[in-house]
């Protein structure tokens, strides 16, 4: 069977397993604390909320409910109503570009870098 | 000893796709109920992919493209919903074209094939899931899905390699 693999494959498989570690690494370099956490629903801009302040924000939508949590700088989703729970075991999110996301329930929560009282609702929402 | 193929005629070739179709719908059902790395979405064995590369081998590529697209179409009204149908298709379209041209190429081997259609299927269904929920940052999950749509795929190239060899030998 193995004697079948031809150059092509090899260097397919190189090409796939060196971009992932390529970006892998950029990830790793541009890692940063965040400052506030953006929460959108169904696509649209739902909040930005301090990461410096622990809070709990709940998400209702159509019959979905989504507890986030923010605490000690970090954020995760406490309690979800849909069915995979994938959110809940995401566990805790707190760089840059980080991000939640309930597929089932549309919640998206993303880290921001800067905080939350330097974006005004317009920019917020026209972004 | 009969060299296994599509049938020659059109009954023969409808039953033979339907069969492939149940048999793909099967393996999507399996991993819905049993993720191989549970809590992490997106990383799939792609079981139902080695019936759609099977087809693509053995019968041919109008087969396999109709084979998959059955199975997507079957499996959304049963149990993956619409949002699934999309993600489904999504990945099933865009890792068929290219397992298609790379074979066609005639340069890689079903291993290499494989590979390339689990990368692609779940580089196809993480930009759905951009598009529709969650925007670009996303695209941070993109090296897990990567490394997992090569590894997965070898295997499922490997397995699909195995059973053409047998298969071509005769039933």
């Amino acid at each position: 069977m193995f004697k079948e693999i031809r150059k092509a494959d090899i260097l397919l498989f190189l090409f796939f397993i060196i971009s992932a570690l390529v970006l892998f690494a950029r990830d790793f370099v541009t890692a940063s604390e965040g400052g506030s956490v953006e929460i959108r629903v169904d696509g649209e801009y739902y909040g930005t909320y301090p990461l410096s302040a622990d809070d709990t924000i709940l998400i209702e939508r159509d019959g979905h409910t989504n507890w986030i949590r923010i605490e000690s700088g970090e954020v995760f989703m406490a309690e979800s109503s849909c069915k995979n729970q994938i959110c809940v075991n995401e566990g805790h999110i707190h760089t840059v570009g980080q991000s939640i996301i309930c597929l089932p329930n549309r919640v998206v929560a993303e880290i921001k870098s800067q905080d939350a009282g330097t974006t005004d609702g317009v920019d917020a929402v026209a972004r | 000893m009969k060299k296994f193929e599509g049938g020659t005629t059109i009954a023969q070739k409808a039953a033979i796709c339907g069969v492939l179709a149940a048999l793909a719908l099967i393996f999507s059902y399996i991993e819905v109920l049993i993720p191989v790395v549970p809590g992490i979405p997106g990383i799939k064995l792609g079981l139902a992919n080695l019936v759609v590369i099977l087809a693509l081998y053995l019968i041919d590529a109008g087969t396999a493209f109709t084979v998959n697209l059955v199975r997507i179409i079957m499996a959304a009204l049963l149990f993956s919903g619409m949002f699934g149908f999309l993600y489904s298709l999504a990945g099933a379209l865009v890792s068929y074209a290219g397992m298609y041209l790379l074979k066609r190429s005639g340069l890689f081997s079903v291993i290499g094939v494989s590979m390339a259609g689990g990368v692609l299927h779940n580089a196809a269904q993480l930009v759905v899931a951009a598009l529709l929920i969650s925007g670009p940052q996303i695209f941070h999950y993109l090296p897990v899905l990567i490394l997992s749509g090569t590894f997965f795929g070898i295997l499922i190239g490997i397995t699909a390699g195995v059973v053409i060899k047998h298969l071509r030998q005769g039933i």
